[in-house]
């Protein structure tokens, strides 16, 4: 197991550096001029293309990006022209607050799809198995950032149960608080990978539930709850975990939307902010962290998966 | 295919000191770190217009070889000609699947869903051109008709026919480049007793109207007993012993033949599990490690004859039975008096 | 004492469409007494595993339809809830499966699979039901068996897992014990292994034994009655010795014939069936074999004929067949 996850880690590696080449040439491609940005339109030539000099923007593209590569190393990830901060600050403070939401959402997600699809899958074709197709239907086709006003227009604004936006009330309040705060923009992330996971989960149970082994145990005496839980549910789960994985990886880029619509401290508004004021560093930044977030879930599915098949486990 | 001079045709297959190796990966970087040897210098001939069988239990690299000989296992070292031809040159001006052919214990794994038999058949026809266009349509339902399958069914999809059905698909399509060797890998196998008389009288059938030669690779002793010719026992990736069919049957010389004719269940109730038959109930010796083979011979952890000879330096070389035309045997005992008298005494007469 | 006993039991699966059905056992009666072992010989879809199924009330998932009387140890099975029959699966009735690779749990160690019931059900904690579970491995010929409760399936070899498989089998000590096709999957020089071991586990632990197969050759050696089933039907039961003596059914002398032994000197070809086995979708007329059988007569297509007794002074030898067997004036019995 500790092979296979060192050999796991080795491969990160290139998929890691390419990212970087990504973001950093997402910065170069990215259209308007840091400097204008900086300076304003009225600014002179001369002062531009001297802050461009400080800025190290006249130099040859590879040398900046070997640059940047270094600098990341060392945890600098520049600085934050609308801040006026460093990057790393700016996202480290808000990273927690977005881990806080995506991963509320993906284990309700995971948990409840997981349940009601292995549920819907006992008794393919019954009334609860039709109800879990049109249910999965109904929330895969209604857009996240609708289905987060519609939720802020009944819950906030007409029942007046839950609070809109933010994370804390301005009087300020304990875990309560911000859990409550949490609901929605949680049900709003959640909604779409909870319909993927069910789905997932119901044809990943079907497959299984009929093999032999689950029929010795049906004909040892094993009760079928038990069948399901110790029998079935670990040999469904390697193709239900690359779902949650994939999902929880589509979370973490909704939190853009989502963190917008309910003004969520989080990266995603810091990169929704960044982009409309042209703050590249913060721009590259928030997507470095998503994506090496990206590929650290989905390192750690594959670890999941190892757990699941015991010829990985043990080779 | 160039005319034989003066010279008698060659056979249909010769293998000589064949070896098979798949790499073994492991650690961080996969790398190489051993070699399997899956077949381990086999050597045997098919003749044309003959029936060889290989048999073994699964390990003993008989599917390997059978595969090897259409270039579908990497052939480490050791020549294969088919027909006098190297398979290396047969490969190379692509007229390998022209002589040879192979067909699979799961006709349905090996034929394609999406494709009715009569467009399976008439694409195998095309690409080869074993056909003018003009003749495609009559040729499908001639294939079809050696085969045995009624001419309605050729509009049929694999998951539309039987079991039985499907293996003739399979062979129809085999036969569509009108190959002159085919190997028979488990065909058998998967189907019903009933069908399997029918599937292994075709064989027959083929062997003698069209002089196809075949390897037939099988775990089933009475269908080989059946079928064959000839038979190549294999263990643990080597030969341990080669003879005319009926003489095997009759008088093995290998110790690992006859444990595994022996532990052959006849349908004969008076053939009960008895003081005749007192192999130990518990488990054998699993066959050796193929990455690690032990010195000595492969069936030395399983022989009830073995000595400290058996357990030291290669493997005994084939040697031949004498006054038994085309009988190798590969063990260093079996001229050995006592050896010779217990095997006779415990082999079930045919 | 009959262990079991099963009365016209009928298998009925809804078909594709809604108007179409699949009836895959058709008024199947037999007995086994306590100790004996009955095997049953058929081909695929001749309704062997599915009787068996039906027995254990494994067949309610598939949405199928059973009909007749299951009778284990005294209790009407067919009365039974699925609670109920929870309790007679595994500690009254053990199976044992095919494929063993594929009957046992890939992500779960021996052990853990072992020890499930016995902890859960019959009262053992984790140290008591590991060292069951060890002796249990010791029974079965499995060496060094502390160690392998450890290992999972992907580590053993065939037959080591088809004793695994049977150990979990007799774990609750039931009364009988089903083998499906146990040895089909297994390498020839295994199979007569585990022939012998099933063998001696039932006169070791006095089980009743039903051993189903298509192969002739297995039952031969370990049955002491036989029964032969037919598109459904069982076509013959005899004793053992009988029925390779005396084969009355065209159906069983024509799979004797068909089958290559490897104790017979071939002839040129094999006299094989011809034909297909019937679909339970589309059965013909009358005697589910005669569209393949060489006597076959007009009326064979009429109705279908009677498990009946032809020779009375061959007691227990029923055949159904009127042709080879015709009903005797009196004493005819279903």
């Amino acid at each position: 197991m500790l092979t296979f996850i060192l050999r796991r880690g080795l491969q990160m590696i290139p998929v890691l550096l390419g990212v970087t080449v990504a973001t950093f040439g997402l910065g170069q491609i990215i259209p308007g001029d840091q400097a204008t940005a900086l300076l304003g339109p009225t600014s002179s030539e001369e002062d531009r293309a001297a802050l461009r000099a400080d800025l190290g923007l006249d130099e040859p593209a590879v040398s900046r990006y070997f640059t940047y590569l270094g600098n990341l190393f060392s945890g600098d990830l520049g600085r934050s022209l609308s801040f006026g901060r460093p990057v790393s600050e700016v996202l480290s403070e808000r990273l927690l607050n977005t881990l806080l939401l995506s991963g509320t959402a993906i284990v309700v997600a995971a948990v409840l799809g997981v349940a009601i699809g292995t549920w819907a899958a006992q008794k393919p074709g019954s009334v609860r198995d039709r109800g879990l197709t049109v249910g999965v239907l109904f929330l895969n086709s209604v857009p996240s950032f609708w289905l987060g006003l519609v939720l802020i227009v009944v819950f906030s604004l007409q029942l007046r149960i839950l609070p809109a936006t933010g994370m804390t009330s301005i009087a300020g309040g304990g875990a309560l608080d911000t859990a409550a705060h949490m609901v929605l923009p949680v049900i709003t992330l959640a909604a779409w990978s909870l319909a993927v996971i069910a789905r997932m989960t119901r044809s990943a149970v079907l497959e299984v539930i009929d093999n032999d082994y689950v029929q010795t145990a049906r004909s040892r005496g094993i009760g079928e709850f038990h069948v399901v839980v110790r029998h079935v549910l670990p040999n469904a789960m390697p193709s239900v975990v690359t779902v949650i994985g994939l999902q929880a990886g589509f979370l973490l880029s909704g939190t853009v939307l989502t963190e917008t619509v309910f003004s969520w401290p989080g990266v995603g508004l810091a990169l929704q902010q960044a982009i409309s004021s042209r703050d590249i560093p913060l721009v590259q930044g928030g997507i470095l962290v998503i994506a090496v977030a990206f590929v650290l879930i989905n390192m750690l599915v594959d670890v999941a998966q190892a757990y699941f098949n015991p010829k990985i486990k043990l080779a | 295919m160039t005319a034989a001079e003066n010279t008698a045709p060659p056979p249909a297959a010769a293998v000589a000191d064949l070896r098979v190796d798949f790499p073994v990966r492991t650690g961080v970087l996969r790398r190489v770190t051993g070699m399997t040897h899956a077949v381990a210098g086999v050597s045997f001939t098919v003749p044309e217009r003959s029936i060889v069988s290989l048999v073994g239990e699964s390990g003993s690299g008989k599917t390997t070889t059978g595969r090897a000989l259409l270039g579908l296992s990497p052939v480490t070292s050791g020549s294969v000609r088919l027909h006098g031809r190297e398979l290396g040159e047969l490969r190379r001006d692509r007229t390998l699947p022209r002589v040879a052919q192979i067909v699979y214990q799961d006709p349905y794994a090996s034929l394609n869903p999406r494709m009715t038999l009569r467009t399976m058949l008439r694409e195998v026809l095309t690409v080869h051109r074993t056909v003018e266009p003009g003749a495609v349509s009559g040729r499908v339902a001639e294939l079809l008709d050696q085969v045995g399958l009624r001419a309605q069914l050729a509009g049929r999809y694999p998951h539309e026919l039987s079991g039985g059905q499907r293996q003739r698909a399979a062979i129809a399509r085999a036969l569509a480049v009108e190959p002159r060797f085919i190997v028979c890998d488990e065909i058998v196998s998967a189907l019903d007793v009933s069908i399997q008389g029918q599937i292994l009288n075709l064989i027959q059938d083929l062997r003698r109207e069209r002089d196809v030669s075949f390897l037939f690779i099988s775990h089933d002793m009475g269908v080989v007993r059946h079928i064959s010719d000839h038979v190549v026992v294999m263990y643990g990736g080597k030969v341990m012993e080669s003879a005319p069919c009926d003489e095997l049957f009759a008088a093995p010389r290998h110790p690992y033949t006859r444990a595994l004719l022996r532990a052959v269940p006849v349908p004969d109730p008076r053939a009960r599990p008895d003081a005749a038959r007192t192999d130990p109930e518990g488990p054998r010796a699993e066959p050796p490690d193929p990455s690690a083979p032990p010195p000595g011979c492969r069936f030395q952890s399983s022989c009830p004859f073995a000595t400290a000879e058996c357990r030291e330096g290669d493997s005994p070389p084939p040697a031949a039975v004498p006054a038994a035309a085309g009988h190798t045997v590969a063990c260093h005992h079996h001229d050995t008096p006592a050896v010779r008298a217990a095997l006779a005494e415990r082999t079930p007469a045919p | 004492m009959n262990v079991l006993d099963v009365a016209h039991l009928e298998v009925t699966h809804p078909g594709h469409d809604h108007d179409s059905s699949l009836t895959t056992v058709r008024d199947v009666s037999f007995r086994v007494a306590a100790g004996e072992s009955l095997g049953v010989v058929g081909e695929s879809g001749s309704g062997k595993s599915q009787t068996m199924l039906a027995v254990l009330g494994m067949l309610g998932r598939a949405g199928a339809t059973v009909s007749g009387r299951v009778t284990f140890d005294g209790t009407d099975l067919t009365a039974l809830t699925q609670k109920q029959l929870r309790g007679i699966r595994g500690s009254g009735i053990g199976l044992v499966s095919q494929d063993a690779l594929s009957a046992l749990n890939p992500a779960m160690s021996i052990g853990k699979q072992m020890a499930e019931p016995l902890i859960r059900y019959d009262g053992h904690n984790r140290r008591t039901a590991a060292d069951r579970c060890a002796e249990l491995l010791q029974l079965v010929g499995i060496p060094a068996a502390r160690e392998r409760l450890r290992a999972y399936p992907h580590q053993l070899s065939g037959g080591m897992r088809q004793r695994v498989l049977i150990a979990m089998a007799i774990s609750r000590e039931p009364k009988l014990l089903i083998a499906d096709e146990p040895t089909t999957a297994l390498d020839v020089s295994i199979q007569s292994q585990v022939l012998r071991l099933i063998d001696r586990l039932r006169r070791e632990l006095d089980m009743a034994l039903v051993l189903i197969t298509h192969d002739l050759g297995v039952v031969a050696g370990v049955t002491d009655r036989i029964a032969v089933m037919y598109g459904g039907m069982i076509v013959e039961t005899a004793s053992t010795a009988e029925l390779f003596d005396a084969p009355g059914h065209p159906y069983t002398r024509a799979l004797m014939q068909s089958v290559p032994r490897m104790d017979r000197k071939p002839g040129d070809r094999l006299p094989a069936i011809p034909g297909l086995p019937p679909h339970p979708s589309a059965p013909p007329p009358g005697c589910a074999f005669q569209p393949r059988c060489t006597l076959a007569r007009d009326e064979c297509g009429d109705s279908v004929p009677l498990l009946a007794e032809p020779d009375p002074a061959r007691a227990g030898h029923l055949v159904r067949c009127p042709v080879t067997a015709p009903v005797p004036a009196e004493g005819a019995r279903t």
